[in-house]
C-alpha cells in the first residue's frame, strides 16, 4: 500500500511537484473552510461568533450580520464610530435580532438600525458631551441568545475605554426579552431604554413607594394598555356588545398577552360575544389558524360586533382579515382594531390580499377595515388640526419640526449613504427617539460631572429628570418620562389601512390620558 | 521464503542494481551509483549459476518501475530473421529492433521512449540493399514502421504523412522501377518530412558518424554503406546503431518532460552477452564510454567466463587495465570509477566494465531451497528416520552442488521425490539416479535428475568455439574425460577415445573450452567442478553394461602410467606433477579400477623399511596420492566391503603383516576420501593406530608417521579432504 502509494504520488519529479500542488492547495481549502464548519466558537467578525449556525455578538466595526440591508448604514455607523475614536465617547448598544429571516422583517430592521444611526449622527454634532459611539448587538432569532451577549455587553460596560451606558432596541416583547432587561438592569445596573416593544410586562409600574421592576429602565413607546387606552378614548361611545375580542394564546408572548389585557377593559352597555381564543405556532408561521380564523368569522357574524379586537401578530392580523372578509355575512362590515405590531402589517400584503379585503368591487365601503395604533406617523403633527399659527399647541409643533430637520437630513443624504428611508412604519422615529432621549440623559449626567464618563447609575438617574423643561422633542412625540421610567401622555397615532388606497391612512391621535398632554409637559403628580 | 536464491543482496533496496538503476524492486527511488560514466555491469559464473534468472528478476521486478529492455542474445530468433534477408539484417540489428519495441511498450513513467535516430539508422540499413526490388526494399522499410515515434518528435507531420508516402511510393515502384536509388529516396523524403527538432537529433546523432561531417544525410548514406559492406565495416555501424538507440534513451530522459516525469535510469539487459551478438553490443557501449559518449543507459549483460570474456582485454594489455571485480559477498557497493589516463581506441575495453560475480549458496540458502522444494513446512508429520534421511539428502546436495544454483534446484526436486529408504546405503549417486520430469517439457516421462542436469549445464551451453562436427561428441568427450586429473592424463585419454574421428580435440583445447564455457579451473581434476564431475563419471558408468566404460578408461590410464614408469630411464621421467611418481599415478587409476591388490602391492613395496631410497614424507604423500581415487560399486566393491577392510574386520588375505598394514590404511583413508557418503567416525578414528603400528618396524621418519596421524586427524575432524583442491574446498 505504501509502495503502492509512493510509485503514484511521489515517483517522479512530475508527480512530487503535483502531490505538492494539490496538498496545498486541499491544506489551503481547509484551512478556510474548516474554522467555519467545524469546532467551537467561529470568527464572524470582530466581537461576533458563530454559536449555533447564528451569528451573535456585538460590533460596532461595520458587520452587517449577513443581512445586506443593513450592510450600508452599519457601514456608516462603523465610519462615524471611527471618526469619534480619539475622542473620550461613551458606548450605546443597539440589541435586537440583526438576521431576520423575512424580506419584510428585514427591512424593518434597516428602519430601526437607521433611526439609531441617524440620531448618533445628530448627538455627535449637537455640541454635546459626551460623543456617542453606537454599537449593534445581535442576541440571536427571537433573542434566543441574549446572555451570551449580555455578558458581552456588561465587559463593554467595564471597558474603560468604550463605557458602555446605555442600551436601547428591544423590537419584540419575549420572554427571552423581558430576561436580557431584567438582567441588564437589575444585576448589571445599565440604563435600558426600550424604543420599540410595547408589552407591559416590559414597563415599570407607575405606583410610588414600590420598588421597580426594571431599575433604570426608560421607555418611548406607550404600552399597550396605554395604546389600547388611547384606542378606546378614540372609539369613545363603543358599546360593549359592538365589540368582541380575539386573541392569540400563544405562551410567552407578553405583547400578545398585554394587547388582550388592554382591550378586556369593561364598555358599556349589554355584554358581547366571548372572548374568541386560537393558538399560533409563532410569531411570524400561520399555521392552522387559517381555519380557526374562518370559524371564528362565522361566529363573528352571528354576532352584533362590528368592531373587532384582535390581539394578536401582525401575520395572524392578515390572515383573520382576510379569513373575515371572505366569511359571507350579509354585507356586514368589519372594522378589526389591533396594537402597534400591526404596523408592519402592511408589508404582509399583497395585491390580491387587498382585492379581498376590499369585498365586492366597487362598494363603497371595504368588507375589513383594519385600524391600529401605530406609535408614530410621519403625517401626524401636519394633520392633526388644533388651532393655528402660533396658537397651535408646542405639543404638536415641536415635533413636528423636529421630523422636519430629521427628513430634511436624510433627504439630502446627510447623513451618508444608510439605505432607503421611510418613515411610514415608524421604526426609524421611534428608535431615533429613543437614542435622542438617551443622549439627553448622558447630557444631563456628563453635565453634572464634566472631564469624566458619568457612571451608569448617573445615566439611569437621569431618565426622570426627561420632563418639563429636559423633556425631550422627538419626531413622535414629546418624550417626558414619568418616574417609573414610562412615557407620560405620550400620543399613538390611531391609522386605518384602507384597502382602496392600500395605504395606511391616518385616522387622528389617540391619547392615552383620554386629553392631550399638559402644556411643557409637565408630569402631573398621580 | 522467496526463491532469490543467493541474489537477494544484489536486488535489496540499497542493493548493487537498485543503486545503478535508482528505484527498488518497490519502486522507491534511491540516490544513483555512479555516473555520468557508467560501468558494464558483466555478471559472470558458470553455467548453473542463476545469471539468466537474475536479470529475469531485474526485469521482472525492477521492470515494472523503470524502462528495461530483455533480450536474450543466445535466442535463435535474431538469426534466423537475420538470415532471412542477411543483406539488409543482421543479428545485431534484430536485437536492437527488439529493444526498441520494449522501449517503446514502456507505459511507466514518463510514458514510451521513442527511438527516433534508431528508426532513421535501421530504415537507411533496409534501403541499402541495391540488389533487392523496390517492392522488397520497401517492404523492408516498412517493416520497421512499429518503430516510428507517436509523440511529438516529428513534429506531428512524418508520422502519417511518411507511412501515406510509404504506401504511394510503393505502388508506383511496383509499376516502374526508380530513377534514384532506394535509399536515396527514402532519405530525400525522411528529411523533407522531419521537422526541426527531428533534423537536429539526427544532425547530433549521425553527423558524428565516420565520414558525415556534420552531414546526417551523409551519415546515413554511409552507414547503410558500411552495413552493406560487411565484416569490420558492418559491426562498425551496428555498434553506431546501438549508439543510436542510447542516444534515444538518453534524449527521453533529458528532455523537459523527461527530467519531470522520469525518474531512476533505463536498463538493457543482455542475457548470454559473451557470444558474438552480445560481445558486439557490449563492445559497442564500452567503446563508446571510454571515447567519452555517456549515456545513462545501465547495462548489465551476462558472461560465463570469470574474467568476463577474452574480448575485453588487448593482448598487449598489463595488469593495469584489469576490470573491476566485486561479488555480493565482498558486501557494501563496488567502487568502480574509470581510472584516468588510457589512450582512446587504445586502452582496453575492460575498463569499463564491472565484473560481479555470481554468489554460490551457502549451507543455509541450499537447506532452505530444499525445504521449499520438499514443501517442509506443510505440516504432514514425521516418518521415523525421515530426520536422519534429510540430513543424508542435505549433505549429498552439499557435497554435489557446491553451492551451484541451478544444481540446488534440480537436486532439491530430486530429493522431493525421493523417499529414502535405508539412509545407510543411500550414497550421491543415489541422488543423481533419482527420476524427476523436466520443467521445460512436463509432458515427457521422467529422466535421472544427472542426465537433466548435464542437459542444462553443458548440452544446451555449448561452448561458443566448439567446432559444428565436435557437437554431438561433447559430451561422451567430457565424460571420458572425467576420470582424467591433469592435460597429460586427458590428453592420453583423448587420443585413444577419438582414435577414429578425424576432427580430433587436443585435451589442451578442451580446457580452454571448459574455461569459456565458465568451468572452474582444479589443479587436480581435469573436470575442475566437483559436481559435474560426478554426473559425467556417472555417465561414463553408465555407458556401458556394469560400468566397464568407466572401467576401462581407467584401466587404460593405469596401464599407461604403469607403462611410463617402467619405460622411463631418468628419475625426472618417472615423475608426475600431482601424484608424486608415474607408478603411483598407475596405482590411483588402478584402484579406481578395482585393483586394490595392486595398489596395497605398490604402497608396500615403496614402504621405507622396504625400499630404502624413499622418506617415510613421500610415502604419506603417495599413500595420499594412490587413496584419493573415486570408489564407486561394482568396480571396487561396496563401501560396505571397503569399510570391513579399513576396519580390519575381513582382514586382507598374506602373512606379510606390513602389507596387511597398509591394507588397512590404505581402504581407511581412500573410504574418507571418497566422499560420496558421509564421514564415518569409526573408519577415521583408525587412522592413527594404523600409522603407529607402522612405526613398529624399525624405519628412519617415524615421526613423521605421528605428525602425519595429527594433521589427519585435524583435518578429519573438520572432515576436510587429506588433500584439497580448488574443486573439494566445499566439502566438510
Amino acid at each position: 500500500m505504501l509502495n503502492w502509494l509512493y510509485h503514484h504520488v511521489w515517483a517522479t519529479r512530475l508527480k512530487k511537484a503535483v502531490t505538492v500542488l494539490v496538498v496545498g492547495a486541499a491544506l489551503v481549502g481547509a484551512a478556510l473552510l474548516v474554522p467555519q464548519h467545524v469546532g467551537g466558537p467561529d470568527h464572524c467578525a470582530d466581537g461576533v461568533e458563530r454559536h449555533g449556525g447564528e451569528c451573535v455578538g456585538v460590533n460596532g466595526s461595520g458587520y452587517d450580520f449577513g443581512t445586506a440591508e443593513i450592510t450600508a448604514v452599519s457601514g456608516a455607523i462603523a465610519e462615524e464610530n471611527r471618526r469619534i475614536d480619539g475622542e473620550p465617547h461613551v458606548t450605546v448598544a443597539m440589541m435586537l435580532p440583526l438576521t431576520p429571516e423575512s424580506r419584510a422583517e428585514r427591512r424593518q430592521l434597516r428602519s430601526d438600525v437607521q433611526g439609531a444611526y441617524l440620531a448618533q449622527y445628530r448627538a455627535n454634532r449637537a455640541e454635546q458631551k459626551p460623543l456617542i459611539r453606537l454599537v449593534l448587538a445581535n442576541p440571536g432569532r427571537n433573542y434566543g441568545q441574549q446572555a451570551r451577549v449580555v455578558d458581552d455587553l456588561a465587559a463593554l460596560a467595564d471597558d474603560e475605554k468604550h463605557n458602555l451606558r446605555a442600551v436601547t432596541g428591544f423590537n419584540l416583547s419575549l420572554r427571552a426579552t423581558i430576561d436580557a432587561v431584567d438582567r441588564l438592569t437589575n444585576e448589571l445596573r445599565l440604563p435600558v431604554l426600550i424604543s420599540r416593544a410595547s408589552a407591559d410586562e416590559l414597563a415599570n409600574a407607575e405606583r410610588r413607594g414600590v420598588r421597580p421592576r426594571f431599575r433604570g429602565l426608560a421607555r418611548v413607546i406607550p404600552t399597550n394598555r396605554q395604546q389600547a387606552a388611547a384606542l378606546a378614548a378614540f372609539h369613545r361611545g363603543l358599546r360593549d356588545d359592538e365589540t368582541v375580542l380575539v386573541r392569540d394564546t400563544r405562551p410567552d408572548d407578553v405583547y400578545v398577552e398585554s394587547l388582550a389585557r388592554a382591550f378586556s377593559r369593561d364598555e358599556p352597555g349589554p355584554p358581547g360575544a366571548k372572548d374568541q381564543e386560537f393558538t399560533s405556532p409563532s410569531i411570524s408561521e400561520p399555521g392552522e389558524t387559517g381555519n380557526d380564523f374562518s370559524l371564528i368569522g362565522h361566529n363573528i357574524c352571528q354576532s352584533r360586533a362590528k368592531v373587532v379586537y384582535f390581539a394578536g401578530r401582525p401575520v395572524h392580523l392578515r390572515l383573520f382579515a382576510l379569513k373575515l372578509a371572505e366569511v359571507p355575512c350579509r354585507g356586514k362590515r368589519y372594522t378589526v382594531v389591533s396594537g402597534s405590531g400591526a404596523a408592519t402589517l402592511e408589508q404582509y400584503m399583497s395585491d390580491a390580499d387587498w382585492a379581498r379585503l376590499q369585498g365586492e368591487p366597487g362598494a363603497k365601503e371595504p368588507t375589513v377595515t383594519v385600524e391600529y395604533t401605530a406609535p408614530g406617523h410621519p403625517e401626524a403633527w401636519a394633520r392633526t388640526r388644533a388651532g393655528k399659527g402660533a396658537d397651535r399647541p408646542a405639543h404638536l409643533t415641536e415635533p413636528q419640526e423636529e421630523l422636519a430637520r430629521l427628513r430634511a437630513l436624510t433627504d439630502r443624504q446627510g447623513a451618508g449613504d444608510i439605505g432607503p428611508v421611510t418613515y411610514d412604519d415608524s421604526r426609524t422615529m421611534l428608535v431615533h427617539d429613543g437614542v435622542r432621549t438617551i443622549a439627553q440623559a448622558l447630557f444631563l449626567a456628563n453635565a453634572r460631572a464634566p472631564g469624566a464618563v458619568p457612571p451608569r447609575e448617573r445615566v439611569a438617574a437621569q431618565w426622570p429628570r426627561l420632563e418639563s423643561a429636559h423633556r425631550v422633542a422627538g419626531t413622535s412625540g414629546w418624550v417626558c418620562l414619568t418616574n417609573a421610567g414610562n412615557p407620560y401622555d405620550k400620543p399613538v397615532a390611531v391609522v386605518e389601512l384602507d384597502p382602496r388606497t392600500r395605504k395606511l391612512a391616518f385616522k387622528g391621535l389617540g391619547w392615552p390620558e383620554g386629553r392631550p398632554q399638559p402644556r411643557d409637559c409637565v408630569v402631573p403628580s398621580n | 521464503m522467496s526463491d532469490d536464491l543467493g541474489t537477494g543482496k544484489l536486488l535489496a533496496d540499497d542493493g548493487l542494481l537498485a543503486r545503478l538503476l535508482g528505484k527498488t524492486a518497490k519502486g522507491r527511488n534511491r540516490p544513483l551509483l555512479y555516473g555520468p560514466d557508467l560501468p558494464v555491469v558483466l555478471l559472470t559464473g558458470g553455467p548453473g549459476m542463476g545469471k539468466g534468472r537474475l536479470l529475469r528478476r531485474v526485469r521482472d521486478d525492477f521492470g515494472r518501475y523503470v524502462p528495461a529492455a530483455h533480450v536474450d542474445c543466445a535466442a535463435p530468433v535474431f538469426r534466423e530473421r537475420a538470415g532471412q534477408r542477411p543483406a539488409t539484417r543482421s543479428a545485431a540489428t534484430e536485437a536492437l529492433r527488439e529493444l526498441a519495441v520494449q522501449f517503446g511498450a514502456w507505459s511507466g513513467d514518463g510514458g514510451a521512449i521513442g527511438a527516433p535516430r534508431l528508426y532513421a539508422g535501421l530504415v537507411a540499413v533496409a534501403a541499402g540493399d541495391p540488389l533487392a526490388s523496390p517492392a522488397e526494399g520497401l517492404d523492408e522499410v516498412r517493416r520497421h514502421d512499429v518503430l516510428l515515434p507517436r509523440g511529438t518528435f516529428w513534429g506531428g507531420v512524418l508520422h502519417r504523412a511518411f507511412r501515406a508516402y510509404l504506401a504511394a511510393l510503393g505502388a508506383l515502384l511496383v509499376a516502374q522501377p526508380l530513377a534514384t536509388p532506394m535509399i536515396t529516396a527514402i532519405l530525400d523524403e525522411l528529411f523533407e518530412r522531419t521537422s526541426a527538432e527531428g533534423r537536429a537529433a539526427l544532425e547530433a546523432c549521425y553527423g558524428a558518424y565516420s565520414g558525415a561531417a556534420g552531414h546526417p544525410r551523409l551519415g546515413l548514406h554511409a552507414l547503410s554503406v558500411d552495413f552493406q559492406q560487411g565484416g569490420e565495416a558492418r559491426a562498425n555501424a551496428e555498434s553506431f546503431l546501438f549508439r543510436a538507440l542510447r542516444e534515444d534513451v538518453e534524449a527521453a530522459y533529458t528532455s523537459v518532460r523527461g527530467r519531470l516525469a522520469r525518474a531512476g535510469r533505463p536498463a538493457v539487459l543482455l542475457d548470454h552477452a559473451d557470444g558474438a551478438l552480445g560481445r558486439g553490443l557490449v563492445r559497442s557501449v564500452l567503446l563508446d564510454r571510454e571515447g567519452g559518449h555517456h549515456d545513462r543507459v545501465v547495462v548489465v549483460a551476462t558472461a560465463r567466463r570469470a574474467d568476463g570474456g577474452r574480448f575485453l582485454y588487448r593482448s598487449a594489455d598489463g595488469s593495469g587495465d584489469a576490470p573491476a571485480a566485486w561479488s555480493p559477498g565482498d558486501g557494501g557497493l563496488p567502487a568502480w570509477r574509470r581510472r584516468p589516463g588510457g589512450v582512446p581506441g587504445l586502452a582496453a575495453p575492460a575498463r569499463g566494465v564491472l565484473l560481479v560475480r555470481m554468489p554460490t549458496l551457502t549451507a543455509e540458502q541450499q537447506n532452505h531451497e530444499l525445504a521449499r522444494l520438499q514443501g517442509h513446512g506443510r505440516d504432514e508429520g514425521h516418518q521415523p528416520g525421515e530426520h536422519a534421511a534429510r540430513l543424508r539428502v542435505e549433505s549429498a546436495v552439499h557435497r554435489l552442488s557446491g553451492g551451484r544454483p541451478r544444481f540446488v534446484t534440480r537436486l532439491g526436486e530430486a530429493a522431493a521425490a525421493l523417499r529414502v529408504a535405508d539412509p545407510a546405503a543411500f550414497t550421491d549417486w543415489t541422488l543423481l539416479d533419482v527420476p524427476v520430469r523436466s520443467r521445460s517439457a512436463p509432458d515427457a516421462p521422467p529422466r535421472p535428475v544427472a542426465e537433466l542436469l548435464l542437459d542444462d549445464l553443458v548440452v544446451r551451453q555449448l561452448p561458443e568455439e566448439l567446432p559444428p562436427e565436435q557437437h554431438g561428441h561433447w559430451l561422451d568427450l567430457l565424460s571420458h574425460l572425467s576420470v582424467a586429473h591433469d592435460g597429460d592424463c586427458a590428453q592420453e585419454l583423448l587420443r585413444v577415445r577419438q582414435g577414429g574421428r578425424d576432427e580430433r580435440l587436443s585435451a589442451y583445447r578442451v580446457a580452454e573450452l571448459l574455461l569459456d564455457a565458465g568451468w572452474p579451473y582444479c589443479e587436480r581434476h581435469f573436470i575442475g567442478d566437483r559436481g559435474l564431475r560426478h554426473l559425467l563419471m556417472r555417465r561414463l558408468y553408465g555407458m556401458e553394461a556394469r560400468g566397464t566404460g568407466l572401467r576401462a578408461d581407467q584401466e587404460l590410464l593405469r596401464d599407461c602410467f604403469a607403462r611410463r614408469a617402467a619405460t622411463a630411464a631418468a628419475p625426472e621421467e618417472r615423475a608426475d606433477a600431482l601424484f608424486g611418481t608415474a607408478a603411483a599415478h598407475a596405482a590411483h587409476h588402478g584402484l579406481a579400477a578395482g585393483d586394490t591388490e595392486g595398489a596395497v602391492d605398490r604402497l608396500t613395496r615403496s614402504f621405507p623399511a622396504r625400499d630404502t631410497s624413499r622418506s617415510m614424507a613421500d610415502w604419506c604423500a603417495e599413500l595420499l596420492a594412490v587413496a584419493w581415487s573415486p570408489g564407486r560399486a561394482p568396480l571396487t566393491g561396496a563401501r560396505g566391503a571397503r569399510r570391513a577392510r579399513a576396519l580390519g574386520e575381513t582382514p586382507a588375505c598374506g602373512d606379510d603383516v606390513l602389507r596387511r598394514r597398509v591394507d588397512r590404511l590404505l581402504h581407511a583413508v581412500w573410504l574418507y576420501e571418497d566422499r560420496s557418503g558421509p564421514v564415518d567416525p569409526a573408519v577415521t578414528g583408525t587412522w592413527r593406530q594404523l600409522l603407529d603400528r607402522l612405526g613398529d618396524e624399525p624405519v628412519p621418519g617415524i615421526e613423521v608417521l605421528t605428525r602425519t596421524a595429527g594433521e589427519w586427524a585435524e583435518r578429519a575432524r573438520e572432515r576436510q579432504p587429506l588433500l584439497p583442491c580448488a574443486c573439494t574446498r566445499h566439502l566438510g
